[in-house]
C-alpha cells in the first residue's frame, strides 16, 4: 500500500489528452454565453393534483430529471452535464404546488422553493445500495407502515421516496440511450468502445450499486448532478473516504492504476466547472452588494429595518433569511458571480474509528486542484497529530500556486467539540464540511444556521433609540410578532454607564435576550411547515435516517439536527470593547460620554479620536492579552447562553453548535451597521468570520493565530474560520506547512489561507481582463478576483495589505 | 531620549517583527536594533544609524489635526492646508508631540526595552520556530553595537531553547563577537564590497576588521550565510563580485551566498526623518540579471542564490 501512496503522492502524473482537452472546453465555457434551459413544467394535472404535494413533489423531481438536457462531450469517460441555470434565471423546477397552496406556505413564511442547501447526502450509503437498493429499503418501510396498521402520510412519503428514485434511475437511463446513440454513429473504434461501455455502466448503476472505482465516481456524480437540478445544492462530504474502497480493490484486482484513477478524478474535477458563467451575464445580474457609500447616506434607524431578525432565515429555511424573498431568487443570488454551487468536499482527517484516513484518493483529490488550477470543489483538508507531512505539503502546494484553498480543519479540536455537543466518537469523526465550512457528522445531519451580528447587539446596548420601531419585514409578520426579544424591557442609558462592567452588563443582556429568542423560535415553530411545501424525498433517500424512521429530513427524520447559531463581528465587538474599557474607564484618554457622541455621529468631524481609537487602543489579532481576554470573554459568554436555553428547548433532539462566521456576507452585514467604537466607519464591511478587523493586526500572521487560539474554540463545534493572507515570497511554501503544523499543534480549528500579491490584486482590479484568473477566498469558497464587486475587492486588498507589512 | 541608567539593562530596539521569511532558515522573529557604525550610502533604513531615539515623521498618516504644534516647546511642526512640515532643525527629539498625535503619524525610531520585554515578544511563537526550523534574527542597524544588551539577549534565547542568528555588518571589535558566538546559532553576514578604499567610501569604514572576523568565525566553525546587496554601479562590478565569491570559497562553514537586490524603495524612510536619499537615480538590475549574477558566483563552489 505504502508504493501507491507514493505514486498517488507523486504530482508528476502527467495530464492526459483527454483531461487537456476538457481543460480548454472548460475554458472556453468559462468565456462564453452558455445556453440555459429555461423550460417551465408542470406536474400538476386534473388527476395529479389530488395527490399529496408530497408525491407531486416526487413527480416534479422526475419531470425535472427526465426534461433536462442530456449531453456527452467527446472527451468524457465521466457523463452527466450539470444542469445550466442561474444567473438571474433561477433553478426553473416543474410546478407542484397549487396556487392556494403557496398562498397558504406564504402565509407561514414558506415557499416550493424553500429548500436548504447545505446539505451533505449519505454517498457511502448510495454507493453500498445502488438505486435499486435504496428502493427496497423504501419498499420495506412501506411494507412495514401498511403491516404496523398503516399511515396514509408515512406511506405517501415512502411512495414519494421511491417515485424520486425510479426518476433518478430513468435519468441513468437517459445518458445509457445517448451514449447508445453515440456510440452507433461513432466511427473512431476507440471512442465507440468508450460510449458502449459508458451506456453499459449507466445501464448498471440506474439499478445497481456501483463495482468499481469508475462506476463509483459515476454513480456519484449522477447523484450529485440530479440533486443540483432538483434545487438542492449539496456538499460532497468526504470523497476520498467513500471512493477509496473502490480502488483499493481495483487496484488489487490490477484493474485500475493510479494513473487511470487520476485521470477519472482529473475528469470529475472538471465536471464541477462546467457551469462557470460568463463575465458580460455576472455584470447584468441582480446580486446585490451594497454600496458603503450609498448605505451611509441612509439613517441608521432605516437601515436596520433593512437586516433581518437573525433567527428568522433559522426557523426552517431561506426563503426567511432576506425577509421575505424566495429561495429561488436566492439561488441567483448564489449562482451568478460566485461560480459557488455548495460544491465543497473534506479530504483527510480520521476514520471513523479513529485512525488516519489520508489514503491515495486524498492526494489524488489534491493533485486534480494543484494540476487544474479550477475553483470547484472547494477542498477542505482535515489535520490531526499524525496526518503524514505530506498532506500538509501537497496541501500547502496547492494553496501557493495561486489557489485560496485548502482550507483546513483541526480534527484534534474538532472531535472533541462535537463530542461535548453529545455525538458519538465515531460519529463526530466522520465529519465534514457542509457546502461551505460548517461542520457537521456527514450523511446524516439536518443543518440549518442563522447569523447574529454581535456588532449589532453592542450598537442595542450602546444606542437603544436608535432601534425603537425597529420593526423588520418578519416581525412585522403576525406569526413572528410576538417574538420581539426587547418587548419587555426599557432601553438601556448608556450615557448613565459609571464602569466598564456596567456596559458589559448591558451588553450581555442584549445578548441573552436574543439568544433566548433564537433558541425559542426555532424550538416553538418545529412543524412541518417546510414539509408540507417542500418536501425532499429525493434528498432524504440517500440520507442516513429518513427510511429508517419513515420520516422526511425536513421532519428531523435523520440522526442529528443542528441548528447553528452563527455570531459574526466577533473582532469590531472586542476591539470597541477593548477601546472602551482602555481609553475611557482605565486611563481616561477620552471621556465616556465624547466617545458615545462620536460614535453616534459616525466619527463625523472627530477623525482625530477615532485615529486616536485606532492607533492608542487594544486589538484582537495582535496577540495581546489585553483584547485577546475581551473576544474570549464574549464567545465564553455566547457559549454559556447558547447552552443555557439549548438545554430547555422542548424538542431535546435538537443541537445547537455555535459558530463564528460572517461566510461572504461581511460587506453585507457591515452595510446595515452603524459605526462602532473602534473606529470602523458606519457601513463599511466587518471583518470576516473569526478574523481580526481588517487594519488592526498589526503583528503579523502568527500574532493573529495566537489571538485566535485564545478563543474557547473546543465549544464552537460549527466552526471558526480564521482567514490569513500571505503574500508570496521566498521560502512561502516551508513557512506555510510550518503555519500549517501550528495551527494543528497549538489547537486552532479552521484556518484559510490566500496568498495574494496586494499589488496584483491593485492591477487586477483595474485591468480585470488580464487577470481573470486570480482566485481568492471569499467566506466559504474560492471566486474569481475579477469577478466581485468594488467593495469586495477592495476589502480583500486591504486584507492583503494588513499583513504585507507596508 | 531619556537614557535608562537603573537596571536591568535595557536596549534600544527599533522594531520586533514576527512571521519573517528572511533573516535566516525558517519562520523567523527579526529583533532590529538601533545603531550602526557604518554609513552605507545606500542605507535603506536611515532611522537604524543614530544610536539614540529619533522622531519619525509618516506624513501618509497625518491627519493635519494640529495637536503636536501645541505640543511642541520648540516650533518645529507646521501644519496647515498648504503645508505640514517638520523643520528638523529645530527639533531635538524630545518625544512631547508623540503622545498627543492621534494618528500616530509622530512615533519614536527606537524603545527602551529591557531583555525580558524582547524574549516575552520573541517567545510567543516559539511553536512555529519548531515546526519551521526558525528562530529569532538580531538585525539593525547593527546589532552588536549594543553588545552587552544583546548577550544578555542571546543568552536568555539559548535559555529558552530558541535558535538565533545575527545579522552583522561584521564592523566589531573581536574580542565583543567572540564573547557572544557560543550563543549565536547562524551569521548572516555582510559582503559589501572587497576593495578596503572603495569600501571606505561607500560605507565609511575599511574592510579590514570586517574580513579577518568572517575569517575568525569560520575558524570557530559557526555555520555563516555571506549576503552581498546588490547596489547597481556602486558594487556590482563582476570584478568585485567573483573577488568576494573567491574569498569566500574556501571557508568552510559558509553555507550558501544571499545576492540581495537592491530595494527600490530605500529612500522611501529618509523624509520621516529629516534627510535626503542620496542615490535617488538608481535602477535595480532584472529578475534576469539577479540571475545570472548568482549562476555566475555559484561557479566559485558556495552555493549563490538571490534573496534570503
Amino acid at each position: 500500500m505504502d508504493s501507491q501512496i507514493e505514486e498517488a503522492v507523486s504530482k508528476s502524473i502527467p495530464l492526459t489528452e483527454r483531461v487537456q482537452k476538457g481543460c480548454e472546453d472548460i475554458e472556453a465555457i468559462r468565456f462564453s454565453k452558455q445556453p440555459l434551459w429555461k423550460e417551465r413544467l408542470t406536474v400538476l394535472t386534473d388527476e395529479t393534483v389530488k395527490l399529496p404535494l408530497v408525491k407531486r413533489k416526487a413527480l416534479a423531481i422526475g419531470k425535472q430529471l427526465a426534461e433536462m438536457p442530456v449531453k456527452i462531450k467527446d472527451y468524457e469517460l465521466i457523463v452527466g452535464h450539470l444542469f445550466q441555470c442561474s444567473l438571474g434565471t433561477g433553478i426553473p423546477f416543474p410546478e407542484y404546488c397549487t396556487a392556494e397552496e403557496i398562498a397558504a406556505a406564504g402565509k407561514k413564511l414558506m415557499h416550493p422553493g424553500a429548500v436548504f442547501g447545505h446539505h451533505c447526502p449519505s454517498y457511502e450509503r448510495f454507493l453500498k445500495h445502488g438505486i435499486g437498493g435504496l428502493r427496497r429499503l423504501a419498499e420495506e418501510g412501506l411494507a412495514g407502515t401498511r403491516q404496523d396498521g398503516g399511515n396514509a402520510d408515512t406511506e405517501s412519503w415512502y411512495e414519494s421516496v421511491i417515485m424520486s428514485l425510479d426518476g433518478l434511475g430513468s435519468f441513468l437511463l437517459r445518458y445509457r440511450d445517448l451514449a447508445l446513440q453515440l456510440a452507433e454513429a461513432e466511427t473512431n473504434p476507440d471512442r465507440k468502445d468508450q460510449l458502449l461501455k459508458i451506456a453499459e455502466i449507466s445501464r448498471h448503476l440506474s439499478t445497481e450499486p456501483p463495482r468499481t472505482f469508475r462506476e463509483a465516481i459515476q454513480a456519484f456524480w449522477f447523484a450529485h448532478a440530479a440533486f443540483q437540478a432538483t434545487r438542492n445544492l449539496l456538499s460532497l462530504g468526504r470523497i476520498d473516504q467513500y471512493l477509496w474502497p473502490f480502488l483499493e480493490e481495483d487496484l488489487a484486482n490490477a484493474t485500475t492504476t493510479i494513473e487511470q484513477a487520476q485521470e477519472l478524478i482529473d475528469l470529475l474535477w472538471l465536471k464541477f466547472n462546467e457551469r462557470l458563467q460568463s463575465l458580460e451575464l455576472a455584470e447584468n445580474s441582480s446580486y446585490y452588494v451594497p454600496d458603503p457609500d450609498e448605505m451611509a447616506k441612509i439613517p441608521v434607524a432605516e437601515l436596520s429595518k433593512r437586516a433581518p431578525a437573525p433567527w428568522a432565515g433559522h426557523v426552517g429555511n431561506w426563503g426567511l433569511f432576506l425577509g421575505g424573498n424566495t429561495t429561488a431568487e436566492l439561488m441567483d443570488w448564489k449562482g451568478e458571480l460566485y461560480n459557488e454551487w455548495l460544491h465543497t468536499t473534506t479530504v483527510g482527517g480520521q476514520t471513523p474509528d479513529g485512525k488516519d484516513a489520508t489514503n491515495p484518493v486524498t492526494y489524488l483529490c489534491l493533485n486534480a486542484a494543484l494540476r487544474l488550477g479550477l475553483p470547484d470543489p472547494e477542498l477542505y483538508v482535515r489535520l490531526h497529530d499524525d496526518s503524514p507531512p505530506e498532506l500538509v505539503q501537497r496541501a500547502a502546494d496547492v494553496i501557493r500556486t495561486g489557489s485560496a484553498a485548502p482550507s483546513f480543519y483541526n480534527d484534534e479540536i474538532i472531535i472533541p467539540g462535537l463530542e461535548k455537543l453529545g455525538l458519538s466518537p465515531e460519529h463526530a469523526r466522520d465529519y465534514t464540511s457542509d457546502g461551505c465550512w460548517e461542520i457537521y457528522s456527514q450523511g446524516r445531519t439536518n443543518f440549518k444556521y442563522g447569523i447574529i451580528s454581535l456588532v449589532e447587539i453592542l450598537d442595542r446596548a450602546l444606542f437603544p433609540e436608535r432601534w425603537e420601531g425597529d420593526i423588520r419585514p418578519q416581525w412585522g409578520d403576525p406569526y413572528m410578532k410576538a417574538w420581539d426579544p426587547f418587548a419587555d424591557c426599557s432601553p438601556p442609558d448608556a450615557y448613565s454607564f459609571g464602569s466598564f462592567d456596567d456596559l458589559m452588563a448591558s451588553f450581555k443582556d442584549r445578548l441573552d435576550r436574543i439568544i433566548r429568542r433564537f433558541i425559542e423560535c426555532i424550538d416553538e415553530f418545529r412543524d412541518e411547515r417546510l414539509y408540507e411545501i417542500a418536501p425532499l424525498p429525493l434528498l432524504s433517500a440517500l440520507t442516513e435516517g429518513p427510511i429508517e424512521s419513515g420520516k422526511d429530513l425536513t421532519l428531523d427524520g435523520v440522526t442529528h439536527n443542528f441548528h447553528a447559531p452563527v455570531f459574526a463581528g466577533l473582532s469590531h465587538t472586542a476591539d470597541s470593547l477593548a477601546a472602551i474599557k482602555k481609553l475611557c474607564f482605565e486611563d481616561n484618554t477620552i471621556a465616556w460620554p465624547e466617545l458615545l457622541d462620536a460614535v453616534k455621529d459616525n466619527w463625523q468631524d472627530r477623525e482625530p479620536l477615532r485615529q486616536l481609537v485606532m492607533t492608542k487602543a487594544p486589538a484582537y489579532g495582535n496577540d495581546d492579552d489585553y483584547a485577546d481576554d475581551i473576544a474570549r470573554d464574549i464567545v465564553e459568554t455566547c457559549v454559556e447562553k447558547v447552552r443555557h436555553y439549548g438545554g430547555r428547548v422542548k424538542h431535546n433532539h435538537l443541537k445547537f453548535p455555535v459558530a463564528l462566521g460572517t461566510f461572504q456576507s461581511y460587506v453585507g452585514i457591515g452595510a446595515v451597521a452603524g459605526a462602532t467604537p473602534d473606529g470602523r466607519l458606519g457601513n463599511q464591511p466587518i471583518s470576516s468570520n473569526a478574523s481580526p478587523s481588517v487594519g488592526r493586526a498589526a503583528n503579523g500572521q502568527t500574532a493573529a493565530l495566537n489571538s485566535y487560539c485564545k478563543l474557547p474554540l473546543i465549544d464552537v463545534p460549527n466552526g471558526a474560520p480564521l482567514d490569513i493572507a500571505m503574500e508570496n515570497r521566498a521560502g512561502l511554501l516551508k513557512q506555510m506547512e510550518a503555519f500549517i503544523m501550528s495551527f494543528v499543534e497549538k489547537r486552532g480549528e479552521l484556518l484559510t489561507i490566500s496568498v495574494n500579491d496586494c499589488e496584483k490584486l491593485r492591477a487586477a482590479q483595474k485591468e480585470p481582463e488580464k487577470y481573470r484568473d486570480l482566485k481568492i477566498r471569499i467566506g466559504g469558497f474560492q471566486s474569481y478576483f475579477t469577478d466581485l464587486p468594488p467593495a469586495m475587492q477592495n476589502w480583500q486588498i486591504k486584507k492583503c495589505e494588513q499583513y504585507a507589512g507596508t | 531620549m531619556r537614557a535608562p541608567s537603573d537596571s536591568p539593562p535595557k536596549g534600544l530596539v527599533l522594531s520586533i517583527d514576527r512571521f519573517v521569511g528572511e533573516d535566516g532558515p525558517g519562520i523567523r522573529t527579526t529583533v532590529f536594533m538601533k545603531g550602526c557604525p557604518l554609513r552605507c550610502v545606500w542605507c535603506h533604513s536611515p532611522e537604524s544609524i543614530s544610536p539614540k531615539p529619533q522622531l519619525l515623521f509618516q506624513a501618509n498618516r497625518c491627519i493635519g489635526c494640529g495637536a503636536c504644534t501645541g505640543a511642541c516647546p520648540r516650533d518645529a511642526h507646521i501644519v496647515s492646508p498648504s503645508d505640514r512640515r517638520v523643520l528638523w532643525e529645530r527639533c531635538d527629539d524630545c518625544e512631547d508631540c508623540v503622545p498627543v498625535c492621534p494618528s500616530a503619524s509622530l512615533d519614536m525610531a527606537g524603545k527602551w526595552m529591557t531583555v525580558q520585554q524582547v524574549l516575552e515578544v520573541v517567545k510567543k511563537d516559539r511553536v512555529y520556530y519548531r515546526n519551521s526550523g526558525g528562530g529569532v534574527s538580531f538585525c539593525g542597524g547593527e546589532a552588536t553595537m549594543q553588545h552587552e544588551f544583546l548577550l544578555a539577549c542571546l543568552k536568555a534565547c539559548r535559555d529558552a531553547g530558541i535558535d538565533t542568528a545575527l545579522d552583522t555588518c561584521g564592523q566589531v571589535k573581536w574580542s565583543v563577537l567572540s564573547e557572544m558566538l557560543p550563543y549565536i546559532d547562524l551569521f548572516l553576514y555582510d559582503i559589501k564590497h572587497m576593495d578596503s578604499s572603495r569600501h571606505k567610501e561607500l560605507t565609511g569604514v575599511g574592510n579590514e576588521l570586517i574580513l579577518e572576523n568572517l575569517e575568525k568565525i569560520c575558524q570557530r566553525g559557526k555555520p555563516v550565510w555571506v549576503r552581498i546587496p546588490l547596489i547597481p554601479g556602486f558594487n556590482d562590478s563582476e570584478e568585485n563580485l567573483k573577488k568576494t565569491a573567491a574569498f569566500v570559497a574556501p571557508l568552510d562553514t559558509v553555507e550558501k551566498i544571499s545576492l540581495l537586490p537592491y530595494n527600490v524603495v530605500s529612500g522611501a524612510k529618509y523624509p520621516s526623518i529629516g534627510e535626503t536619499y542620496p542615490l535617488e537615480q538608481v535602477v535595480a538590475h532584472t529578475k534576469d540579471e539577479e540571475k545570472a549574477l548568482a549562476k555566475m558566483l555559484s561557479g566559485f563552489g558556495k552555493k549563490t542564490e538571490v534573496g534570503g
